[in-house]
């Protein structure tokens, strides 16, 4: 198989200013999926998929970043509030280190940093 | 010369020689006084010399000012502990009396310089508290943080210099930073520690933040970031040989 | 605020939610929109919404202005005045204090001690992005390509629509303004291609980038005659490598982003490392500046004369300058356009040299023998796109050691010790090695690889979409530096 990038095939010079600006357009073509190329996607669906998705992602954080949280609350504007959150934040950042997920950022970072220090 | 004469009168030439090792311990008492004249403890031209910097990312300026500036002296060694957007209040992000105690121990210094509290504005969470900053009792809470971290880092062969914080382009951090300054300064005094003021040096003939100054070509330059408060190239130098001037380094 | 913040995903998180709930009533979503815009500009700093709007406004009105004559002077009056404000203001902003710097430098020089008058002038963040957009807005109405637009919230929402506004992609009022008036949609293909595509910008960014340029092309490039030749001949790489991942990292995020609020943007970076030619190089790094550049800077100066002589090459020259000048207020930006333009013209003038060779040889043999006894040489092809990759990559390499040295001192005190060959690997380690190596070979994938994945992932359901993207990013925030650097581009 030849190597789209690398084959170096010139029937005539083309420069940037001459060549069209790359287009995500034609990939757009093939990015809905085969039952929606027959009519408009379903937006308000999709939409909704993807926010819920979103919020797993939040709760994934909520559950393995619990210090994160803690720090973020204590960024916000101090008032009563933010008291709450904070409070709130520390209890949970506790109830995660006793039940364990907390404990996995500290576990990947060292695996991470035994990887980042070997040395030739 | 004075070998010719030595030739004519033996009691001349001994005259001669005592004059001359009379001016050679001058020339050397000169010496050594000049040194010590230059600074307190500091003779960077007889034995080299560790320089910690010690921070957060107004440090770090200081410090690869510092480093600049001494690149070819081989006598000044350079090293720094510096973190962006850490301090003393905000100790769930980073706790430097965690440490500080490690990276001295390991390095040695001769010289601690510490830049620290520019990101020291805001909120003191204690005990279920919040202390908002600039009030009584934030003051008196980060008056004792500061006395905590001083006692971590004060060491017996080491100068320990506290180096305040410089004035910036946001009024309201300007006013806090004199706050904070005045708690360093006394701290300092209480751990015999050498409070640096750099507030002046780095204001308009007016009196108010600029961005711009003198720089160490003699000529005016910008001296602060977009930011309105950390240094460019030009700015750390100047920040570096003041403050290396103001401890008798330079 | 920065994109790697919890505070831009909870912000970015209830605009999605509020932009597609209001996705059939097109005005309020489009307030909404700009609202956000505003809001998410404001941000960073409120003095500048003023000038976000003042500059919105000037390329309203001269796009108004342009559809309500036919005068020719007239309009040429009215591009000429748009343009010059656009850039005026961007030059007062962004490089009148450098012209004082050089003006400085210059005294100096001469052994003159002269204080200029510099301006306490605070750059705008993004400002050589919106500027651009301005003035691409107003040539291309004039050109006839887009009807100037009669709504103000379109034109002021083309201007700052925040996925793009601080960093690019330089979007062109033509692709974006009929997306805002039509009813978005959103593809199940569309939210996985936007997930990928922020993980993607998330992990180049605050890995990638972070890790080469903190272990190894901060400490080299501090002090180069301190380093060994190993760690410099890594450093210069790797800084490619660094400047690439952090460049597309947030044309990457804008571009998922706008792609999850149902607008399609273009791709900024093509695997513009794996490109066998300089030319090539420029059709795939920074797709929308390079293409700006040439619309509205190398054809102003070409004119309508397509020229293939000396004035193609200065223009060609004077492009490449400017377009280093854009990334900033520093004479080694200038020097490394400078480079890329010699390179571009230099290959430029082989290249058609070398065609019109082939050329002629193929005609003088034209009588008796046909063409196809001269078929294309695979083989050959190879060999020629492996050297011209070898080429393309150094010097891009290279002249990037000008585009990350403070001053000219730096640069060449790099290429010094470099080129001493003296010392092993001290800052290179075998973890830097291979980030570098590998972003390298991943240049040489299929590009199209986010989009396959996106179309195989499309029948996904939202817990396993969910769990790759939250799974995704807490990796990249456990392996991550803590606190976030902005991008390089922030500075532009």
């Amino acid at each position: 198989m030849v190597d789209e990038t690398l084959a170096y095939r010139e029937t005539k010079t083309r420069w940037f200013w001459s060549r069209p600006s790359r287009s995500l357009l034609p990939v757009r073509r093939r990015l809905a999926r085969p039952a929606e190329q027959k009519g408009a996607p379903d937006s308000a669906g999709n939409a909704r998929s993807a926010a819920a998705a979103m919020l797993i992602a939040f709760a994934l954080f909520l559950v393995f970043e619990s210090e994160g949280l803690r720090h973020f609350t204590r960024d916000l504007p101090g008032n009563a509030f933010t008291d709450i959150l904070v409070r709130n934040a520390d209890r949970w950042d506790a109830l995660m280190q006793r039940l364990g997920p907390a404990q996995v950022q500290p576990a990947i970072r060292d695996q991470f940093e035994r990887i980042r220090s070997i040395r030739w | 010369m004075l070998d010719s004469l030595r030739l004519l009168d033996p009691a001349a030439a001994l005259r001669h020689t005592a004059i001359r090792i009379g001016l050679a311990a001058l020339l050397a008492a000169f010496i050594t006084v000049g040194a010590q004249a230059q600074g307190t403890t500091l003779s960077a031209r007889n034995h080299p010399i560790t320089v910690a910097v010690v921070g957060d990312s107004v440090a770090n300026d200081l410090g690869n000012g510092m480093e600049d500036l001494f690149v070819r002296h081989r006598n000044v060694r350079v090293v720094k502990k510096t973190r962006f957007a850490t301090g003393l209040v905000r100790t769930d992000y980073f706790n430097w009396n965690a440490s500080i105690r490690e990276f001295l121990n390991h390095h040695d210094p001769d010289v601690i310089l510490v830049l620290i509290g520019g990101n020291d504005r805001q909120a003191i969470r204690t005990k279920g508290r919040r202390l908002d900053p600039l009030t009584r009792p934030w003051v008196a809470e980060y008056q004792r943080r500061v006395g905590h971290f001083m006692r971590n880092i004060r060491r017996e062969r080491a100068k320990v210099f506290w180096i305040g914080l410089p004035a910036v382009r946001s009024d309201s951090l300007t006013h806090a930073y004199r706050v904070m300054n005045r708690i360093y300064r006394r701290e300092a005094r209480r751990y015999g520690f050498r409070y640096v003021s750099i507030w002046d040096e780095f204001l308009s003939p007016s009196g108010g933040y600029t961005s711009f100054g003198e720089s160490l070509e003699g000529v005016k330059r910008r001296l602060r970031k977009n930011d309105g408060m950390h240094f460019t190239e030009a700015g750390r130098l100047s920040l570096a040989a003041y403050v290396a001037h103001a401890i008798g380094l330079q | 605020m920065l994109f790697p913040t919890p505070q831009f995903a909870i912000f970015f998180f209830a605009i999605f939610v509020a932009a597609w709930a209001l996705r059939t009533h097109t005005e309020p979503r489009k307030l909404l929109l700009l609202g956000a815009s505003y809001f998410f500009y404001g941000y960073w700093d409120w003095r500048f919404l003023a000038l976000l709007a003042g500059s919105s406004t000037l390329n309203y009105m001269a796009g108004l202005g342009l559809s309500g004559t036919r005068n020719e002077t007239l309009r040429r009056r009215i591009v000429i005045a748009a343009v010059a404000l656009n850039l005026g203001v961007l030059g007062i902003f962004k490089y009148y204090n450098f012209f004082m710097d050089s003006l400085t430098d210059l005294t100096l020089a001469l052994g003159l001690h002269r204080d200029m008058p510099f301006l306490e002038i605070i750059l705008p963040i993004g400002i050589s992005f919106f500027t651009f957009q301005g003035i691409s807005y107003v040539v291309d109405v004039d050109r006839g390509h887009i009807k100037a637009v009669r709504s103000p919230l379109d034109l002021f929402l083309y201007i700052s629509f925040f996925p793009q506004l601080v960093a690019g992609p330089i979007v062109r009022a033509s692709h974006f303004l009929p997306q805002l008036n039509k009813e978005p949609q959103l593809s199940r293909t569309a939210v996985v291609f936007g997930f990928l595509l922020i993980l993607n910008g998330m992990f180049k960014k605050v890995v990638l980038a972070h890790y080469l340029a903190v272990g190894l092309v901060d400490p080299v490039f501090a002090d180069p005659t301190q380093a060994t030749s190993v760690d410099l001949i890594g450093a210069h790489y790797a800084y490619a490598v660094q400047v690439y991942c952090d460049f597309s990292a947030y044309s990457d995020i804008a571009i998922g982003a706008a792609a999850l609020l149902g607008f399609r943007f273009r791709k900024n970076f093509d695997r513009p490392l794996g490109a066998t030619s300089l030319a090539q190089l420029w059709q795939r790094w920074h797709i929308s500046l390079s293409t700006w550049l040439r619309d509205y800077l190398y054809r102003a100066l070409r004119g309508n004369k397509r020229d293939a002589g000396p004035r193609m090459y200065r223009n060609i020259f004077i492009t490449m300058l400017l377009g280093g000048l854009w990334h900033g207020a520093n004479w080694t930006f200038v020097i490394w356009g400078a480079i890329h333009g010699v390179g571009l013209g230099a290959e430029r003038f082989i290249k058609t040299r070398w065609h019109s060779l082939r050329q002629s040889r193929r005609l003088s043999t034209a009588g008796a023998v046909a063409a196809s006894e001269y078929p294309e040489q695979p083989a050959a092809n190879r060999v020629a796109a492996i050297v011209g990759w070898l080429i393309t990559f150094h010097l891009f390499t290279l002249a990037a050691i000008f585009f990350r040295s403070p001053e000219l001192d730096t640069a060449l005190e790099f290429f010094a010790t470099m080129f001493s060959f003296q010392g092993g690997a001290d800052l290179l380690t075998p973890f830097l090695f291979l980030l570098t190596a590998g972003a390298v070979a991943v240049q040489f994938l299929p590009g199209r690889g986010i989009e396959r994945f996106a179309e195989k992932a499309a029948d996904w359901p939202a817990l396993a979409l969910g769990l790759m993207l939250g799974g995704g990013l807490l990796l990249i925030e456990m392996v991550g530096p803590t606190g976030v650097a902005p991008f390089i581009y922030f500075q532009f």
